[in-house]
């Protein structure tokens, strides 16, 4: 198994727990080999997260290096790309070395799922398979859950520096996330962007503020995104 | 023009032919459905219409309401577990309930939420292509009205244009383009949300209100409402970039429902 690189190699094994989960789930229940987590920002690569086989590592280092793939793709256009054949004539169009390269090194199919919520843009989960082929409607929705879940896992991680304490506060390596729905009520989302003004902190930080006082508290994150957005509730600067 | 009817067939057109502009053009999803809500609560007796699209995860998500106030989301979020757009959604055809006690039987939660706002009757109409069902529409009426007949049908073909407008590229590219274009939606319409938030706090006023400085920058400056939403929320763009600077603290906007009277 490859672990993380880049930035993120000293990392401790708990932070990139769900990474690990995330990735060895769609090996096991999707139509894929592998899986990786790459981290983005509008600066670019920010690095490997976690990757579940060397082929996985491979794709990511050869979209790094090339400037130019799936993932690439998929964070700057934020929407899935999915890729059913590596060696098609639009694959090849659309990226031409890293289409080459891939299929050289035994890829023909590239799932790529952006990690973004709203305006926050974080990284990408992609999956690879080695014959080509598209992802049915029941396989897509387990991939885009699977995005959801790594999407809040690496929020966690890029914001650590800000909430040194929180990450740990399960002892293993990031909060649980709360039932998926409560992350896509708007008044979740309002309130990041409230928060974003009076605490004068990015969008990131202030999702992972508000996450992490719900966590604190014990309260479903929705409730304390209501008390935000009704001014009842006033996080510390 | 004083012919009322005169009138409605002119903005009628001028609808269809704004909903033709973006299929030949592109567009922003988001746009376009805020835009079908809107002309549905201009052009037919409805007194509010929200728009829900599938997430691809099993869920319904709230994608265009005619008014962005929190009760009016919060009316629609509700259907992820019960009401019309997800009977709807789950059939594939139109889901007409009129009667109070029926929808209670129906929706309980839902239908009181309804009486408390102020609403009577409800409407879904499937936004469908062939087999592939990707939301609802939803018309609610004040308690003693009652949509005719004409009038859901405009709604349905309505409906039924930015439904084809989503998939039109279906056939060239299968699922990608679906994902593409619902994913994408979907994470414009969070971008909204945080940047709704950025500019309530800032100019102090709700959300609705926050909503419409958004769309009124977007429109003044020729920009995707999206992208506005996406540098509003990054503080790209300073959120007094959107604030008119006489603009009063705490109002409650404009295009809200009709007085249920």
């Amino acid at each position: 198994m490859a672990a993380g690189g880049g930035e993120f190699a000293g990392v401790s094994d708990g932070r990139l727990a769900t990474f690990e989960t995330v990735c060895h789930a769609a090996e096991r229940t999707l139509p894929v080999q592998g899986a990786w987590v790459s981290q983005m920002s509008s600066g670019g690569f920010g690095g490997l997260v976690y990757a579940s086989d060397e082929m996985a590592t491979r794709l990511d280092e050869l979209q790094f290096s090339l400037g130019e793939g799936p993932s690439v793709t998929a964070f700057s256009q934020a929407h899935p790309v999915l890729v059913d054949d590596l060696d098609g004539r639009g694959s090849v169009a659309r990226w031409p070395m890293f289409a080459d390269a891939a299929v050289g090194a035994g890829a023909r199919a590239v799932f790529a799922l952006p990690l973004c919520i709203g305006a926050i843009g974080l990284g990408v989960l992609a999956m690879y398979r080695v014959y080509p082929g598209t992802l049915l409607p029941d396989e897509l929705s387990s991939a885009l859950r699977l995005a959801d879940i790594s999407a809040y896992a690496l929020l966690d991680l890029v914001t650590k520096d800000a909430l040194p304490e929180l990450i740990t506060a399960d002892g293993k390596g990031g909060m649980p996330l709360d039932r998926p729905v409560e992350f896509h009520r708007a008044v979740v989302h309002q309130a990041s962007g409230v928060l974003v003004v009076q605490l004068d902190v990015s969008i990131e930080e202030a999702l992972a503020r508000l996450r992490a006082y719900a966590f604190a508290e014990g309260l479903p994150i929705g409730d304390v995104a209501e008390a935000i957005v009704a001014r009842s509730l006033l996080l510390e600067r | 023009m004083s012919d009322p009817h005169h009138n409605r067939e002119l903005r009628l057109g001028q609808t269809f032919v704004r909903l033709a502009d973006s299929l030949v053009n592109g567009f922003d999803v988001v746009e376009l459905l805020d835009g079908l809500v809107g002309s549905c609560v201009d052009l037919l007796d409805a007194s509010a219409a929200g728009l829900m699209l599938a997430d691809q995860r099993g869920q319904l998500r709230v994608m265009a309401t005619s008014s962005e106030h929190s009760r009016m989301l919060e009316l629609f979020e509700l259907q992820n577990d019960e009401g019309p757009c997800l009977d709807c959604f789950r059939t594939g055809g139109p889901v007409i309930v009129l009667e109070p006690a029926e929808q209670i039987e129906r929706w309980p939660l839902f239908a009181t939420e309804l009486r408390s706002r102020g609403f009577g009757p409800s409407y879904a109409l499937p936004m469908r292509l062939r087999e592939d069902t990707i939301g609802a529409l939803n018309l609610f009426v004040p308690p003693d009205v009652v949509l005719v007949a004409g009038d859901l049908e405009i709604a349905q073909a309505l409906a039924d244009v930015a439904t084809i407008a989503i998939m039109q590229h279906r056939t060239i590219r299968a699922g990608e383009q679906l994902a593409e274009q619902l994913q994408t939606a979907l994470n414009s319409r969070i971008a909204i949300e945080q940047a709704k938030g950025v500019i309530s706090e800032h100019a102090h006023v709700e959300m609705d209100a926050a909503f419409e400085l958004l769309r009124s920058h977007a429109r003044r400056t020729q920009t995707r409402l999206s992208e506005v939403a996406a540098s509003i929320a990054t503080r790209a763009i300073p959120p007094s970039a959107v604030v008119p600077p006489s603009t009063p603290g705490r109002t409650s906007s404009s295009r809200d429902s009709k007085p249920a009277n």
